[in-house]
């Protein structure tokens, strides 16, 4: 039998961060494979490169050393993410990523249909909007299509968050803390709904926490530890 | 734990240099606001000195003349006896004046030399000074200007012989040869009785007079502005400032203050863009002085820290803008007066404090405004504000209505509009979030609109200062475009003959008029002349010439001048308050004002007679000196007359290409300091725009984490800054129309005299909307070319 080839591989990934004379290393050899569907959490204390880890997923910082190789699609090759140009990183970004971040993770002045058009627009996929518009209504937002962020309560604006980050069918979802600026209650039925979604869609979910009942529900966790 | 100021300070420079971009346009826009000032300072500096030094003799430290019809001698005993009793107050010196035209057309003026020479009025003199004290001078002491005699050289006047003891640089007022000499000289030359007197000349010291020279020195041009002073109570006759003795000291001094004012838009413009980075900056740190804060550190300590490090900015650039003003002083120099670029003078204290005050000053008061309105927020209220606007308002409106409130006051009224009107931006901007909210089009452009119109705190400064900017550029320009119509169409009547010829004394104009008649292609020749007289004591330069229909026209009035009608320019009839169809009393004759013509340009009062009325006025035949000829060549014309000794012959072609080439020269200052504003403008809405990302920072990294690229993010920025850009547009369009209807209509009457017909044209509206859309364009661009980075790197 041939097995299955990852989503997602990281090998020997080394980040520091310089402050003056000071050299912090956050990301220090780390080695690890995602496979295609499979929710992986990254879990760790503050400070263990929880954030920096997505960030260099998501090719939005680049790595000391190491190779970060996504697979775009199931019939696709891997690309080597740590070597993508600007412009190929945001291709990247805009086609095989949904992003969930714990705050900030609306447009202000766009209303909550616009955000979920926003990937739509940009890969022109305006046509699954109702599949888009379908999955807001799973969600329970199918109401709230006309509404600013400004007048949706934490829980639904992660929910919206969600609900963007798969509008455009991405093979890769990174979660950034999303329940980290929630109330318990909420924080769960988010969580639910996030690996139920990305389950439906069968993407690959990394989930960076520091709470480790929400890590237990992923597939797999990842221990990330804290470096001198 | 005590943080000096010393550390808050430093604090505060290192986070300016953490945000280089906005850091470096503050300080560009203080240089720019400085260099406006300094250099139009400088300039103005410049002239006021040409303008001293031109000022007559028996003027220097005359601050009123009195006058009225019949003055004698006994009316001069009489104020000086009330003086000497200590019923004039303030009053200094009072010196009596008699002056007239020869038939040679000579100005003598006449007056008590003891005096001028104890007042230090003839400083040039000093070598003759000892003979004339000794009396061993050879003829009767004299200044001349616009004679060709030198020092020390001796000249008859009718039959008294007189000694030159110095000559004055020709003043624009003398259109005529001026010989100043002592009251009995002059008495002797005109024969007249001794009992006789044109004027009294007074001298006044008052806290305001003083102000008023303290003030010129620091603001030139600004006694223009200034309300008169109190005039000396001398209640049987006209008294007057001695500003109508001097026009073109006036003429100036009131250009000089519409610079100043001018000028000073920049600086208004600095401080804006010093006020709205200074709030950016206050957000960004909000969170570190908050936690400063309720560790105990003082608001007051807080304060005076961000205040202080903004001050410390303001100091070197105030400094790169002296330096740079001055060299642009040289250069309108040069641009306005056709002269060579002169070597860098550093410039004096006035220059310097005034300077320091004005850009240390952009930078306290633009920080404190910030901190004010933005932290901590608790107790602001609006309504106070909404008081004091509407107070305002209607004080400025007061200084529109009440012409007595001069140029002060309608400059007062054009600030106090222009800000109110432009800090309609906000309101502006926040109106058109509700038509944003429910915009449709393509995302970027939705996203673009809606954050300009969502965030007007942010944007809305620097909105208004690129209104304010646009405005008084589409004011002037209609102004100057109205004006220059005016005046070229001006001179396509006036200057309509062919050739124009200037006839010296030693050639006798009508023999010449008459052979010219004679010579082949001439069409027609017209004699003029003029000399200088007294109209209900001021000084009016009568013009007379053959005043048929055809030359009565081009004054604008559509008949032959009789003998008993005169034509008035604009400038005489407001001094005297009288308008066509009344009377005007000229000497012993009553004339009837038959039309008042426009006279751009002219400096001084005019009076147009006929020919055939001048020789009635002025007691014998009046000296042409001037020659009109209309002719079928021109050119061979010129070359005709050019080959007679002393005759000045131009083309009018040529006198209206230079005039009209003056003109333009005169307005490359205005142009300048315009275009000084704009720039600053642009710079505060780039740095609003650069502000503005960096406090959305958090959208800027969700747009970078869901692939938004290069083309997304310069639609958004572009329809952001071009939203700003229009809102400032919207406001500009209409203040700038009415700016330049209050330019033509108010300012030039108060200012200079004459009025002007506003014209809405459209190139002067459009130039500075094209220019402030590039600007909004080139900020956009650059706003959404720049990475403002989303994560840690």
């Amino acid at each position: 039998m041939k097995p299955i080839s990852p989503a997602v591989s990281v090998r020997g990934l080394v980040k520091t961060y310089r402050d003056g004379e000071n050299v912090r290393r956050v990301v220090d050899g780390l080695n690890f494979d995602a496979l295609p569907g499979e929710c992986v959490a990254l879990w760790g204390p503050s400070g263990s490169g929880k954030s920096t880890l997505l960030n260099i997923l998501a090719a939005l910082l680049k790595p000391d050393a190491g190779e970060v190789l996504v697979r775009p699609s199931r019939t696709e090759e891997l690309i080597a993410v740590h070597s993508l140009t600007a412009a190929q990183a945001t291709r990247y970004r805009r086609r095989c990523l949904g992003y969930v971040f714990q705050f900030f993770n609306l447009v202000p002045t766009l209303t909550v249909e616009e955000n979920i058009r926003l990937p739509l627009a940009l890969n022109g996929m305006e046509k699954n909007w109702f599949d888009a518009k379908a999955r807001l209504g799973r969600l329970g937002l199918g109401d709230r299509l006309n509404a600013f962020p400004e007048v949706l309560s934490g829980g639904e604006r992660q929910r919206v968050a969600i609900a963007r980050a798969l509008a455009h069918r991405p093979s890769i979802v990174l979660a950034d803390e999303p329940t980290g600026n929630l109330d318990a209650g909420n924080a769960q039925t988010v969580a639910a709904l996030l690996f139920e979604a990305v389950r439906a869609e069968g993407a690959t979910l990394l989930l960076a926490t520091h709470d480790a009942s929400l890590a237990e529900c992923a597939d797999r966790r990842i221990d990330l530890v804290m470096h001198s | 734990m005590t943080i000096s100021l010393g550390l808050l300070v430093l604090a505060t420079l290192r986070f300016m240099r953490s945000a280089p971009g906005s850091t470096v346009s503050v300080f560009v826009g203080v240089v720019i606001g400085i260099i406006s000032i300094a250099g139009v300072h400088i300039l103005s500096e410049r002239i006021g000195e040409a303008l001293s030094g031109a000022r007559p003799a028996w003027l220097d430290g005359v601050t009123h003349v009195a006058t009225r019809d019949g003055l004698t001698m006994d009316d001069y005993v009489s104020e000086r006896l009330r003086w000497r009793n200590g019923e004039l107050r303030d009053v200094t010196s009072l010196m009596p004046l008699h002056e007239f035209v020869t038939a040679d057309g000579v100005r003598v003026v006449g007056t008590d030399w003891i005096a001028v020479l104890d007042g230090g009025g003839i400083p040039p003199t000093s070598e003759f000074r000892g003979d004339l004290l000794s009396g061993s001078l050879r003829g009767a002491p004299a200044i001349v200007t616009g004679l060709p005699y030198a020092a020390g050289e001796v000249f008859a006047l009718g039959s008294v012989p007189l000694q030159v003891m110095a000559r004055r640089s020709e003043a624009k007022e003398a259109s005529t040869p001026v010989v100043f000499v002592d009251l009995s000289t002059a008495f002797r030359i005109s024969g007249r009785s001794p009992k006789h007197l044109d004027a009294i000349l007074i001298s006044q010291e008052s806290s305001f007079v003083s102000l008023s020279v303290w003030l010129e020195r620091i603001m030139p041009g600004i006694s223009a502005g200034l309300p008169a002073a109190d005039l000396p109570q001398l209640p049987r006759l006209d008294v007057r400032p001695v500003a109508t003795e001097l026009p073109t000291e006036a003429l100036i001094r009131a250009v000089l203050f519409n610079l100043g004012a001018l000028g000073s838009l920049s600086l208004l413009v600095a401080l804006l863009l010093m006020y709205q980075t200074a709030t950016v900056w206050l957000r960004r740190q909000q969170l570190v002085l908050r936690s400063l804060f309720e560790v105990s550190v003082s608001m007051r300590l807080l304060a005076a820290g961000f205040i202080g490090a903004l001050f410390l900015l303001a100091i070197p650039a105030t400094f790169l803008g002296i330096v740079c003003g001055e060299r642009l002083a040289a250069v309108l120099q040069s641009v306005v007066l056709g002269a060579p670029l002169t070597d860098i003078v550093f410039p004096g204290g006035e220059v310097l404090l005034k300077s320091l005050i004005a850009g240390t000053g952009v930078a306290i008061v633009g920080g404190s405004i910030a901190w004010w309105r933005e932290w901590p927020k608790d107790h602001r209220g609006t309504k106070g504000v909404a008081v004091g606007v509407a107070g305002l308002l209607i004080a400025s409106l007061a200084g529109w209505i009440f012409k007595s409130s001069g140029l002060a006051g309608i400059f007062f009224c054009i600030l106090v509009v222009a800000l109110v009107a432009a800090f309609c931006a906000m309101p502006l901007l926040r109106k058109l979030r509700h038509v944003a909210q429910s915009l449709r089009g393509p995302l970027w452009m939705r996203l673009g609109i809606r954050e300009a119109s969502w965030f007007p705190e942010d944007l809305g400064v620097a909105c208004a200062a690129l209104a304010l900017a646009v405005a008084v550029s589409i004011g002037v320009g209609l102004m100057v475009e109205s004006f220059r119509s005016e005046f070229s169409e001006l001179l396509e009547t006036r200057l309509a003959p062919d050739v124009l010829v200037t006839v010296p004394s030693h050639i006798d104009a009508r023999q010449l008029a008459t052979d010219v008649a004679g010579w082949s292609g001439v069409e027609d020749v017209s004699l003029s002349g003029e000399i200088s007289i007294r109209v209900r004591g001021l000084p009016v330069v009568l013009g007379f010439t053959t005043f048929d229909r055809k030359r009565a026209g081009r004054y604008g009035y559509q008949n032959a001048l009789n003998t008993g009608e005169v034509l008035i320019n604009e400038s005489l009839a407001t001094v005297l308050d009288i308008g066509a169809g009344e009377e005007l009393r000229v000497g012993e004759i009553n004339y009837n004002i038959a039309h008042v013509f426009k006279g751009y340009g002219e400096s001084g009062l005019r009076l147009l007679i006929d020919a055939s009325a001048a020789h009635q006025l002025v007691g014998r035949d009046p000296r042409y000196t001037r020659l009109s000829v209309d002719t079928l060549d021109p050119e061979a014309m010129l070359q005709l007359l050019e080959r007679i000794d002393g005759v000045e012959v131009s083309l009018s072609a040529a006198v209206r290409a230079r005039a009209l080439a003056i003109f333009d020269r005169t307005f490359a200052t205005s142009d300048a300091l315009t275009w000084l504003a704009l720039l600053i403008a642009s710079g505060a809405l780039l740095n609003a725009l650069a502000g503005f990302r960096l406090s959305q920072q958090a959208t800027g990294r969700l747009l970078d984490a869901v692939g938004a690229g290069g083309l997304f993010n310069l639609g958004a920025s572009l329809v952001r800054a071009l939203v700003v850009g229009g809102a400032a547009i919207m406001i500009a369009i209409p203040l700038g129309i009415w700016l330049g209807f209050i330019l033509c209509s108010e300012v030039n009457p108060r200012a200079f005299g004459w009025t002007l017909r506003f014209q809405l044209l459209f190139s002067p509206v459009m130039v500075p909307v094209i220019l402030a859309i590039l600007a909004a364009l080139v900020a956009g661009a650059a706003g959404g070319l720049t990475r403002v980075p989303g994560v840690r790197q």
